[in-house]
């Protein structure tokens, strides 16, 4: 079972991952993560804004109201500075953490 | 829940509002947290012919993802309540930069005093009149060359702030913290100074509190607050194309 802070984790790279091409707002950016995982990742509305609002508390996003294209108010995110600190390191775990299974289930392999 | 054969397309607002009722969330929360998340249902919905729904499926859908999670209210609650800030962020948002300002801002002005500059005094108010003829003077207590430098002191220390990712009420504590300060110093003077010597005549007590107040509080909070105003805003506002 995977654990809470690893889902947490991942979660978070995901959205710091498609917010670092732009701002996004939410619909927007579970999307762009469903599609860009191929359906592997998906976000509900409930598991996706408590996320948001968690990472703009910390400061990694900011959010901000816009005019869609459409004449739509959306409240867009962007990754901050301290966001886009967050993203390297957090990115760099993560494929420690695949490159570490990757080696695990080949052993079990051979 | 409702029945979903409503159709409910433009009343998302409202029922996500509903949703959010029983939450601690305040009536302001409740009311951003509502549009942004019918933002979310409206795009759901308009998505629908290209995941191959029709209307009514759709909005099932969309009904469905709301109402997924019946503790969403608490967690969107206590994800907002992460914006307390923790000890480490208060810290590098609140202390550090509001702390600096501060002996910025003592130190410039005891430099400028070093060097041999005297502040500008000017007289204010309280003459007597007709039922107390007697009059009571107070003064106002202007280094200009101070006032000068406390708006780029205070657009420095609201910009670090920022950096560290404060909200903006923390920003304006940040800007405003030298003259927040001496405010607080005035109100704990007040009663040592009334125990040492005595309450005073109320109006000249008024007079010499008004003058203190505003040569060490308004005045300089006036001139922070110019250079902390850049840094104050809510945010951007971005046009997505």
């Amino acid at each position: 079972m995977i654990g809470a802070n690893i889902k947490r984790g991942s979660a978070e790279l995901a959205v710091l991952s498609v917010l670092e091409a732009g701002p996004l707002h939410g619909y927007e950016i579970a999307r762009r993560i469903e599609r860009n995982t191929r359906g592997a990742l998906r976000f509900t509305l409930a598991s996706l804004y408590p996320l948001l609002y968690r990472m703009e508390s910390r400061g990694w996003l900011k959010a901000a109201w816009s005019e869609t294209g459409d004449a739509r108010s959306r409240r867009c995110y962007r990754l901050t500075a301290a966001g886009r600190k967050k993203l390297a390191p957090l990115r760099k775990e993560w494929n420690e953490l695949f490159r570490a299974l990757g080696r695990l289930a080949e052993a079990h392999h051979a | 829940m409702r029945d979903s054969s409503h159709d409910w397309r433009h009343d998302w607002r409202e029922e996500a509002s509903r949703k959010l009722a029983n939450s601690k969330l305040s009536a302001a929360e409740r009311e951003e947290i509502a549009r942004e998340l019918a933002g979310h249902l409206e795009d759901l919905c308009s998505d629908a012919p290209a995941r191959g729904l029709d209307d009514s499926a759709a909005t099932q859908s969309a009904v469905a993802e709301l109402y997924e999670d019946k503790h969403l209210g608490a967690k969107l609650y206590r994800a907002r309540k992460e914006n307390s800030m923790n000890l480490n962020d208060r810290v590098k948002r609140l202390w550090l930069p509001g702390l600096t300002m501060l002996l910025a801002s003592a130190a410039s002005l005891t430099i400028f005093q070093i060097a041999g500059l005297r502040p500008y005094f000017q007289t204010v108010w309280f003459r007597g009149d007709s039922m107390t003829p007697h009059s009571v003077y107070s003064y106002l207590t202007i280094y200009v060359p101070w006032l000068c430098v406390l708006p780029f002191l205070a657009a420095a220390g609201t910009y670090w702030s920022q950096r560290a990712g404060s909200a903006r009420t923390v920003r304006v504590a940040v800007g405003l913290f030298p003259a927040l300060v001496f405010l607080a110093v005035f109100v704990l003077i007040l009663p040592w100074s009334f125990a040492v010597d005595g309450i005073p005549e109320a109006k000249t007590f008024l007079a010499e509190f008004a003058g203190a107040l505003l040569s060490w509080v308004i005045i300089p909070g006036a001139a922070l607050l110019l250079g902390a105003a850049p840094f104050l805003r809510r945010s951007d506002r971005q046009h997505l194309a």
